[in-house]
């Protein structure tokens, strides 16, 4: 395949512009011989933001959209997009998820994204003192799509969760549904600054509580 | 219809330290698959996995997390295209455990993406999977436009785990397992429920395996073997009497009355076949595991074909006796070579013998002309054979069928082969490498069946052998009919007086207590009415009578 400048006198001295058949993604399409990325895209009705490859032997090589090509029949080109996953829904959660992992560096972090825009984050295996009928908890917080404008609120810890001195804290609801499960919700809410506080902050903040609830 | 997935145990965790190496990032991968379809479900075939590498997998521009370039699908879709694999890609959700799910920048990618995909490879389904730790999501997208949820990934190999999206319930087990649910674990044990074993060659090693596979819980055993009981295999066939060998019952029949002993829940599926032929061969598709327990070694071909083109994990078991002329035993051992798919297959491994498979498929005349060394006159080669070696074969074999099976064994465990040498006391490792290029076990094989699934031919006898497959009546009249089917495929033979003398001979002769003599006069009658004509269009027209 020759590659060329655009230049209107070369159809007159060189091969004559004619209507070739190529394979674009395996589907013929018919193009002029002498055409741009742009227009093989287009041709070929992909999305204009994919990118075009000519196909040589088992590699690609990329076409840009202005880029001029001389095409023979049947020349394979691939257009391919991008593939662009996420594992939550904004890059906001998974930059406040980095900060909770640097706030506990031992201790595993779950991340569920169910899917409505929320995150769930849980903290594994926190020990919160002999305080408590079970420890070591797992600590959940659930952060939705507003976050961090919204604050990180409630946090849930496995249901049953009691003082062992019998003492009736009124952050403590120990049987309340969260996705089906059943967990104890511990309501700590306190304004929440984005500008100086983490939400890997705020967990740790909210084990030193559980630690010694006054 | 359902679709799953299955990879081999290598491959998967050389995707799993990809995906998840520990750094809390999300990571991806292509995976090329083949496919096959059963009457049950459709399994993409994993072949290989491609990580997509960091410089391919930069931040998102379009308010994702990150981006595969289109230069690396670009890439991937050109190799699948040209070696006509189905394209998958891969990525993880960190933090995802055993629960995992797309989000919804993963799910707009899909709809974005996904119906170019299939373009980009020829009109082959694409799928996408999200792997957490543990767990694994996925979306098959199907060139009708249909969208299909992947309903399980199979990890097979020496460490056999099935990934769903979310844990499965685990039904409770039988009170008879109790002490193995104590090893095992109620999910170990429900695994082995879950299952379908195949056992191909119901002799004496063959027998040892359907016994303890029935003890262990299988759900479902195949057992495909064309012979018939004979006094000779009463020492060690296990469950078989003299009376089956009078009656000269199939040996498959004798088996699943074996298993249905031991626990009649099992579901037996008897083939009196050879797996030598395609037809019969793909009974064994829809097994989990694949026990080659044959004398041949075409049929071990065909198992070590089936196991890789299809990634169905498995075993050859075996015993060896070898004595020199004088009758003193020189050698005497027990073979136990795993098909773990993460190694050398039976043929890399020195498990087959290529001029074997070869003379195995010589017709009579063939085999006479060619006269091959060692070749005793006028007959086959009778080797001698024990209980105890094949019980030390089929000991080692179903040791690590359970570890597997149930998930016990270690991470990266390989399985080499392992030989026990009776006379020394000995049992030794042998390693075996996969040779370049190998169309079995080298994934890399340009045209090579690894994980091809139905997109490769398999090299066997085209449909079915030539022995009718029958049972209760119809199977006795077959029995008489055997002597005169042979003689009658002779060329030159004389038809009529000998044809109806092999009946007499089988009537009366052979065990003529045990017929109805109304039986004996319809035969007759048949070959009266097809004196000089093949007896088998007399023989299909008593079957559809």
């Amino acid at each position: 395949m020759h590659q060329s400048e655009k230049d209107p006198t070369s159809q007159t001295i060189g091969t004559p512009v004619r209507t070739v058949e190529i394979l674009v993604n395996t589907k013929p399409v018919c193009v002029s011989s002498e055409v741009t990325g742009a227009e093989i895209k287009s041709a070929a009705k992909v999305p204009a933001d994919f990118k075009l490859f000519r196909v040589d032997g088992h590699r690609e090589v990329p076409v840009g959209d202005e880029e001029q090509l001389h095409v023979h029949h049947h020349e394979k080109f691939v257009a391919s997009p991008t593939l662009d996953p996420a594992f939550v829904v904004s890059p906001t959660h998974a930059t406040a998820i980095d900060t909770v992992r640097d706030a506990f560096p031992a201790h595993p972090v779950n991340v569920d994204a169910p899917g409505d825009g929320t995150t769930v984050i849980t903290v594994r295996n926190i020990d919160v003192g002999a305080g408590w009928n079970v420890t070591p908890i797992d600590l959940t917080v659930k952060v939705h799509v507003t976050f961090p404008s919204s604050p990180p609120y409630p946090f849930y810890g496995p249901a049953g969760m009691a003082r062992t001195d019998g003492r009736r804290l009124p952050q403590i609801q120990p049987q309340v549904q969260l996705a089906g499960e059943l967990r104890t919700q511990i309501s700590l809410m306190k304004p929440f600054n984005p500008t100086v506080e983490t939400l890997g902050a705020r967990l740790v903040a909210v084990v030193g509580w559980l630690r010694d609830p006054r | 219809m359902t679709w799953s997935a299955r990879i081999s145990q290598r491959d998967y965790e050389q995707l799993i330290a990809h995906l998840h190496p520990g750094d809390d990032d999300e990571h991806a991968a292509f995976l090329y698959a083949g496919e096959t379809a059963t009457p049950k479900d459709h399994r993409l075939l994993i072949r290989r996995v491609i990580p997509v590498p960091h410089h391919d997998f930069g931040p998102s521009d379009r308010g994702g997390y990150r981006q595969v370039a289109a230069r690396a699908l670009a890439r991937a879709a050109i190799e699948c295209e040209t070696e006509g694999l189905r394209l998958l890609w891969a990525h993880s959700h960190p933090g995802a455990v055993d629960h995992v799910r797309f989000s919804g920048p993963d799910l707009a990618t899909h709809n974005r993406a996904h119906p170019h995909m299939i373009n980009m490879t020829g009109g082959r389904p694409v799928a996408s999977l999200v792997f957490g730790t543990g767990s694994v999501a996925g979306e098959v997208w199907l060139p009708d436009g249909k969208v299909v949820e992947l309903d399980h990934l199979d990890v097979v190999g020496a460490r056999t785990a099935r990934l769903t999206a979310s844990p499965l319930a685990t039904a409770d087990t039988s009170a008879r397992f109790a002490r193995q649910v104590l090893m095992f674990g109620t999910k170990g044990q429900a695994t082995l429920r879950s299952m379908t074993v195949a056992v191909v060659g119901a002799g004496g090693g063959g027998s040892l395996l359907v016994q303890t596979l029935a003890h262990l819980g299988v759900g479902r055993i195949i057992i495909v073997d064309f012979d018939r009981v004979d006094v000779t295999n009463l020492s060690r066939m296990v469950g078989a009497t003299p009376k089956d060998a009078r009656r000269r019952r199939l040996k498959v029949d004798v088996l699943r009355r074996l298993a249905h002993a031991i626990d009649p829940e099992i579901d037996v599926v008897a083939i009196a076949g050879d797996i030598t032929y395609e037809a019969d061969a793909r009974a064994l598709l829809a097994a989990d595991y694949v026990f080659s327990a044959t004398d041949t070694q075409f049929a071990r071909f065909a198992v070590n074909a089936i196991c890789h083109q299809y990634l169905i994990p498995g075993a050859q078991v075996g015993a060896k006796v070898v004595t020199d002329e004088d009758g003193a035993v020189r050698l005497a051992y027990a073979m136990h070579r795993p098909i773990d798919l993460g190694g050398a297959c039976l043929e890399c491994g020195g498990g087959i013998d290529p001029d074997a498979v070869r003379r195995e498929q010589l017709n009579d005349a063939e085999r006479q002309a060619q006269a091959y060394v060692n070749a005793p006159a006028g007959g086959d080669i009778v080797d001698p054979s024990v209980i105890t070696l094949n019980s030390a074969a089929v000991a080692m074999a179903m040791l690590d069928f359970q570890f597997s099976a149930t998930g016990m064994f270690p991470p990266r465990t390989r399985l080499a082969q392992r030989i026990y040498h009776a006379p020394e006391r000995a049992l030794r490792d042998r390693q075996a490498a996969t040779r370049p290029g190998c169309r079995w076990c080298d994934r890399h094989a340009v045209g090579g069946a690894f994980a091809r699934g139905d997109d490769h031919p398999l090299p066997l006898r085209p449909g079915s052998p030539p022995r009718p497959n029958l049972t209760g009546v119809a199977e006795r009249v077959r029995r008489l009919f055997a002597p005169t089917e042979c003689w009658s495929t002779e060329p030159g033979a004389q038809r009529g007086s000998q044809c109806t003398e092999s009946i007499k001979v089988a009537l009366f002769g052979g065990e003529p207590r045990r017929l109805r003599s109304d039986w004996g006069e319809v035969l007759v009658g048949l070959i009266r009415a097809r004196r000089g004509r093949r007896v088998k269009p007399a023989h299909r027209e008593l079957r559809n009578t």
